[in-house]
């Protein structure tokens, strides 16, 4: 499912990702640790098609994205790709609802039911028309997860999604994480956490930009 | 989707929008008031250089011979006869005034001139009025500028120069009598005269008098005619040499080659463009266009500038939205489209309120500088309009360029 060779990823005289090599089962859910700076998010930018590599190859769903123009890798990004973030990321002056229509717009077209369901699917149809700053961390988390589910892509990536999440809201969350996983999408989350570690298939572990798994 | 991102993203910024809006008010109102008044006033400007003097000087077509002083009329039945604005008949000799030889010249003053046949004026198709044709002309229509300190003269009175009163030590009030050959006549001062001119160092007095103090009873020996034209084509033109259909055009074209042709149709006398005031004329009237243009150009591109000033302000301030919306699948033209829109709000807005504004100041800068109401036409109004926009557009493309540069990335690299 995702393939990845000698991945290497540089900044101007930073290396960031020294020859990573890995593979990701369909439907595996694998987390990427590691400490502070280690190259995690760099690793994720490159599998989310966000970011090119230096040098390598990487294959995501029977695709060598390295050799993708930026045209290219935004249509892969948006057909093949679910992203949470740690931050959230909404769109301050859309509603919750419009926030996950968003995403069906730039795909293809808005549709608003659908979009309802993907809401009422996360445990948000009470909080549909709020506007983000209505809405607590958890909630804003879960909208998030619902935008990166409407198109239905195989892959969810996430960054650290319950990096600014208390106990409640991470559990809630990692439930959310827990079914699409049992519906067979593949996961790959990057964390801190040991205990998202334990929940896993398969843990990559990064250190300097060198992978060991 | 579309119109609820551009319409959140307008409000949530408005007072960038504002700013940008105000840059292109003001590009768009100096577009509209210098187009409006450019493209109406070159006739009205016509009018106001002819202010400064006659274009054509009509002489008698052979040496020692004179121009029929009751064939002028026919200048004002030619096709362009709407463009003669004026004329003014000259008898000038030398006579002794005080043991002194100085120029005499008769012309017509304030004269009221008879054109056969009569005059209809119509109210659509219905004829409103029928009457006799005439016109007035004389010095006081074609050379405005004269100065005259007293009253302009009537028959047996006369005008003299600020130089030759001053020579002969002539006031107003005073009798004088000037001699010419075995003849004399004697005038009273009526005013000082002074133009600037070799008028300064003569004596006006009307054409009759003259005509009756040289014994030349209906002649005169020159005549300047002021015409409204439009400037010639830089080369030289020999009506006989055209092709029958340039021939038409260049006919019915007010040219000073082309009026003064007609004149010498129905007058028998040379007709000369007094050069310096005809070129210049239409130089001028050419410059002034370019002027216009000019600012514009200047007024837009300032317009311009603050419009990409605002825009890159605004994207600077939403990179991590930019960034978010393509990390979730939008695409450059997506992107691209969005800022478009909204400067192409921007443009609508300003370029709206800027033609409005123009339309106003078009009429003051007419009723201020030419004494003239100008009204708006549709061409300058859509000109300015499509400037508008773009310039909002144009202004847009440095800073949309580096909108669908960023990268989705920033989004998770935290920038």
């Amino acid at each position: 499912m995702i393939i990845a060779k000698n991945l290497v990823k540089k900044y101007d005289t930073t290396c960031a990702l020294k020859d990573a090599s890995f593979t990701i089962e369909k439907g595996e859910w694998a987390n990427i640790m590691g400490p502070s700076g280690s190259g995690k998010t760099t690793l994720l930018n490159l599998i989310g098609c966000l970011d090119s590599p230096t040098s390598g190859s990487l294959i995501v769903n029977g695709i060598e994205t390295t050799k993708l123009n930026q045209k290219e890798r935004t249509r892969f990004r948006r057909e093949n790709i679910g992203l949470v973030f740690q931050q959230f990321h909404m769109i301050p002056h859309l509603t919750a609802i419009e926030n996950v229509m968003i995403a069906q717009y730039f795909h293809s077209i808005e549709d608003e039911k659908e979009a309802k369901e993907a809401l009422v699917h996360v445990g948000m149809e009470h909080r549909l028309h709020h506007m983000p700053s209505q809405l607590s961390g958890g909630e804003q988390q879960r909208v998030c997860i619902a935008r990166a589910l409407i198109n239905q892509p195989q892959i969810i990536l996430a960054d650290e999604p319950t990096g600014n999440l208390d106990k409640k809201n991470e559990e809630a969350v990692l439930e959310i994480f827990r079914e699409l996983h049992s519906e067979g999408r593949t996961i790959v989350i990057v964390t801190h956490n040991p205990e998202i570690g334990e929940i896993g298939d398969k843990i990559i572990q990064i250190s300097h930009g060198e992978v060991k798994y | 989707m579309f119109s609820r991102l551009l319409f959140s993203a307008i409000q949530r910024r408005k007072l960038r929008i504002a700013l940008a809006v105000l840059a292109v008010v003001m590009g768009a109102s100096i577009a509209s008031t210098l187009l409006t008044v450019s493209f109406d006033i070159n006739d009205k400007m016509g009018r106001e250089l002819k202010s400064y003097g006659a274009n054509i000087l009509l002489q008698p077509s052979s040496e020692g011979a004179f121009i029929n002083e009751s064939e002028l009329y026919k200048m004002k039945t030619i096709f362009w006869r709407h463009n003669i604005i004026g004329y003014s008949p000259y008898l000038s000799d030398t006579v002794t005034i005080k043991d002194t030889e100085i120029v005499l010249s008769g012309t017509y003053l304030d004269e009221e001139i008879r054109i056969p046949g009569v005059h209809r004026t119509f109210i659509g198709n219905r004829k409103a009025d029928e009457k006799e044709a005439t016109i007035r002309t004389g010095v006081k229509t074609i050379a405005p500028w004269w100065k005259v300190d007293g009253e302009w003269p009537a028959l047996g009175e006369a005008l003299v120069g600020v130089n030759t009163a001053e020579k002969s030590d002539l006031k107003r009030g005073d009798i004088f009598s000037a001699e010419f050959g075995s003849k004399n006549a004697t005038f009273k001062v009526s005013g000082i005269l002074s133009t600037g001119g070799d008028e300064d160092g003569q004596v006006i007095v009307s054409l009759k008098d003259a005509q009756m103090l040289f014994g030349k009873q209906g002649m005169v020996d020159r005549v300047v005619v002021s015409a409204l034209t439009k400037p010639e084509p830089q080369e030289k033109i020999d009506p006989f040499l055209l092709p029958p259909g340039e021939y038409e055009i260049w006919y019915c074209t007010p040219y000073i080659s082309s009026i003064m042709f007609q004149i010498e149709e129905v007058i028998d006398a040379n007709a000369k463009p007094i050069r310096q005031v005809a070129d210049n004329e239409g130089k001028l009237l050419n410059k002034f266009e370019w002027l216009m243009f000019l600012i514009t150009g200047i007024a837009m591109t300032s317009a311009s500038l603050g419009v990409s000033a605002a825009m890159t302000t605004s994207i600077f301030e939403r990179k991590k939205e930019i960034g978010l919306m393509k990390a979730i699948g939008a695409d450059g033209y997506q992107i691209a489209g969005l800022f478009f829109a909204e400067a192409a709000v921007t443009g609508i807005i300003g370029g709206a309120i800027g033609i409005l504004i123009g339309i106003v100041l078009a009429r003051i800068v007419g009723m201020w500088v030419f004494g003239a109401i100008i009204n708006p036409s549709l061409f300058p109004v859509l000109i300015s309009g499509i400037l508008s926009l773009a310039v909002a557009l144009l202004g847009s493309m440095m800073p949309v360029k580096k909108a669908v540069e960023i990268e989705p990335s920033v989004i998770l690299r935290g920038d």
